[in-house]
């Protein structure tokens, strides 16, 4: 019986015998060997082109996902007001990674992002020249009881936050962090100062407020760590002065007006005391009383740097009401004879149109809210919130009242934009949008894919080589 | 003598020595008899490059890139040869002969990887496993390749099938003795 092997064998038969083959195998050997040489120069080459374009993706990937090098932290910095406060990148740096950044000209929220995916809200510091980070604010409490839960000293070297930490006994979770005091970053050492409150579930705060160098809070204790838990009747103060340290807790409410509605004035604030009246509160609680206004307010009455101005928010529908819009902004003198009487200044804003005709009308006609009064810039000039940012009127002229614009803000993310009380006064500059590091999961992507390609590279160069 | 001559004279006597074998090999890939010199030329100059390591039993790697480069080289060229070498009608009266040129017939109408699973499966005895191996695919699409390259030579050689058993439908696997 013949099988296929047989058939296959005879049919392979065919082929001739060989004869003498010498130089043909020697000419076989030659040429494998200038096909070795090719490999090898082939290799040569393969392997130079992927170390630079792995050399250049990862240069390309590492500028893309690294933020700009921030200047380190000068306390000699003077500030300087960037025109234009932008939403940081959610991968932007943090101070642990950057160092000190220094006297902040602003702090505005944005969100915070993880390599993991999780989500924050983070606060970002702008610098005078106008860089981005998020400030890594140690064991701070995420609560809803004030908004912000930060607060930027006047000067831009100091960022206050609630502290969150361990209660005595089971913390009161119910709105939050528990809260145990308040904390302090220095902007310029990066040096975190703690003080704590000695408290079994954790304190319900009701504000804190910068005065100079100190810091005064308003809390009460919880009682229990059940939700709705009453909190101790009679709220009290803590006095924190950063310059010496020295910090009171338990102090009488009375020791303070209250600072809610404050407006910063040098090393003191201005504290709205009745719809026509406000003091003026130094570090220590003592108040000298401001003249008496001839229209009533619901907003804080901020006064020029000389002290000779003053200027706030009308209430709208008058003394005895509930309301609490802000008004017409009122400029009046703070001194002298005719302290307290105001004159109406109605904010005029100039628009450029698309087809390049100008519109010309006043806050409330063009925004539909008023604009509202949140620091002087110097003695003759108005900052004053309107539409997407702030803008300066000249008081000398109040029948006129064009604004010019000074800074433009972000849409607000967890928290208002803050810009530093002593940053309205100073130079402005033009702020590029800050060259945020990008994605960086994108370095997996682009791993993942560079592997795959070395992959397939070398499972062609194996495949060939057979 | 250095250690390149002495692989070149290895490399030599070891072509001197299997030349012929491996031309049977490429001759039943091909079904020609230059594609054949040619094929053996490669597979060997292809072999230079990893003398070294493949000196004391250089003839498995050899014969892996016989077949490999049997089938790629079809790849690249997108020939599917039709015999040229036709014999004269008178010796196609010789029965051995015309059944030889039936099989090289029959190979040639093979996809190259069908023809060159069953050149190493029943010329070369490689088991499913070996086979697999030589031409870098799996033990399924050996087995399928072998199936379906039986079927297309019952096809074309009837006689395979008829001989030993009428109307069988399966040939003999390698070693089995009859073609059945």
């Amino acid at each position: 019986m013949t099988t296929l092997h047989d058939r296959l064998n005879e049919l392979a038969d065919d082929v001739p015998a060989s004869g003498a083959t010498g130089d043909l195998d020697a000419d076989l050997w030659k040429r494998g060997k200038r096909l070795q040489r090719r490999r090898q120069v082939a290799s040569a080459s393969f392997a130079a082109v992927l170390v630079l374009a792995v050399g250049s993706l990862a240069t390309v990937v590492v500028d893309a996902t690294s933020g700009p090098e921030l200047p380190a932290a000068d306390a000699d910095t003077t500030l300087a007001l960037p025109d234009e406060l932008y939403l940081a990148s959610p991968w932007a740096n943090g101070t642990e990674e950057t160092g000190p950044i220094g006297p902040l000209a602003a702090l505005v929220g944005a969100e915070r992002r993880t390599f993991w995916g999780d989500s924050t809200l983070g606060v970002t510091g702008v610098t005078p020249t106008g860089d981005y980070a998020f400030l890594d604010l140690e064991s701070r409490a995420e609560t809803y009881d004030v908004d912000p839960g930060v607060k930027l000293s006047a000067d831009g070297e100091r960022v206050a936050y609630l502290l969150t930490g361990e209660t005595d006994e089971e913390a009161n979770t119910f709105r939050g962090d528990p809260v145990v005091g308040l904390a302090v970053l220095d902007t310029v050492t990066g040096t975190t100062t703690e003080q704590r409150i000695p408290t079994d579930h954790g304190l319900e705060v009701d504000d804190f407020t910068w005065i100079g160098d100190t810091l005064v809070m308003r809390y009460s204790q919880y009682l229990t760590f059940e939700e709705g838990s009453s909190t101790s009747t009679r709220p009290v103060l803590l006095r924190w002065n950063l310059k010496t340290g020295a910090a009171d807790a338990g102090l009488p409410r009375s020791s303070y007006p209250d600072l809610f509605e404050s407006a910063p004035a040098g090393d003191r604030v201005v504290v709205t005391t009745g719809r026509r009246t406000f003091v003026i509160v130094s570090a220590d609680g003592e108040t000298e009383p401001g003249p008496r206004l001839d229209v009533a307010t619901d907003s804080p009455v901020f006064l020029s740097p000389d002290g000779r101005r003053l200027a706030t928010n009308k209430d709208p529908d008058g003394p005895h009401t509930v309301s609490n819009l802000a008004g017409p902004v009122v400029v009046g003198p703070a001194t002298g004879a005719g302290a307290g009487t105001t004159r109406k200044v109605e904010p005029v804003v100039i628009e450029q149109q698309e087809d390049g005709e100008t519109m010309t009308g006043s806050v409330s006609s063009v925004s539909s809210v008023e604009a509202a009064v949140v620091g002087w810039r110097d003695n003759d000039h108005l900052v004053v919130a309107a539409g997407d940012g702030y803008e300066v009127i000249d008081v000398t002229d109040v029948t006129l009242g064009f604004t010019e614009p000074l800074v433009t803000l972000p849409q607000a993310y967890g928290m208002q934009p803050q810009v530093a009380a002593d940053a309205l006064q100073a130079p402005t500059f033009a702020a590029a949008e800050p060259d945020g590091p990008g994605d960086p999961r994108r370095i997996l992507w682009l791993g993942g894919g560079l592997l795959v390609t070395l992959a397939g590279a070398a499972f062609w160069r194996f495949r060939v080589r057979l | 003598m250095s250690g390149s001559e002495a692989e070149r004279v290895d490399f030599e006597e070891f072509v001197r020595g299997r030349r012929r074998a491996l031309l049977r090999t490429a001759y039943l890939l091909t079904g020609q008899h230059a594609d054949a010199e040619d094929l053996v030329q490669a597979a060997l100059i292809k072999a230079v490059p990893h003398w070294r390591k493949i000196s004391d039993n250089p003839e498995p790697y050899v014969r892996r890139i016989l077949a490999r480069e049997s089938v790629s080289r079809w790849r690249r060229r997108r020939w599917r040869e039709i015999s040229s070498d036709d014999l004269p009608d008178g010796a196609l009266q010789d029965p051995d002969v015309a059944a030889r040129e039936d099989l090289r017939r029959a190979l040639a109408g093979l996809a190259p990887r069908q023809r060159a699973v069953i050149v190493l499966r029943y010329f070369e005895d490689l088991s499913e496993a070996e086979t697999a191996d030589s031409l870098g695919i799996a033990v399924g699409t050996v087995k399928s390749q072998t199936r379906d390259a039986l079927r297309v030579l019952r096809e074309r050689m009837p006689a395979l099938g008829d001989r030993g058993r009428p109307g069988a439908s399966r040939v003999a696997a390698p070693g089995r003795g009859g073609l059945r």
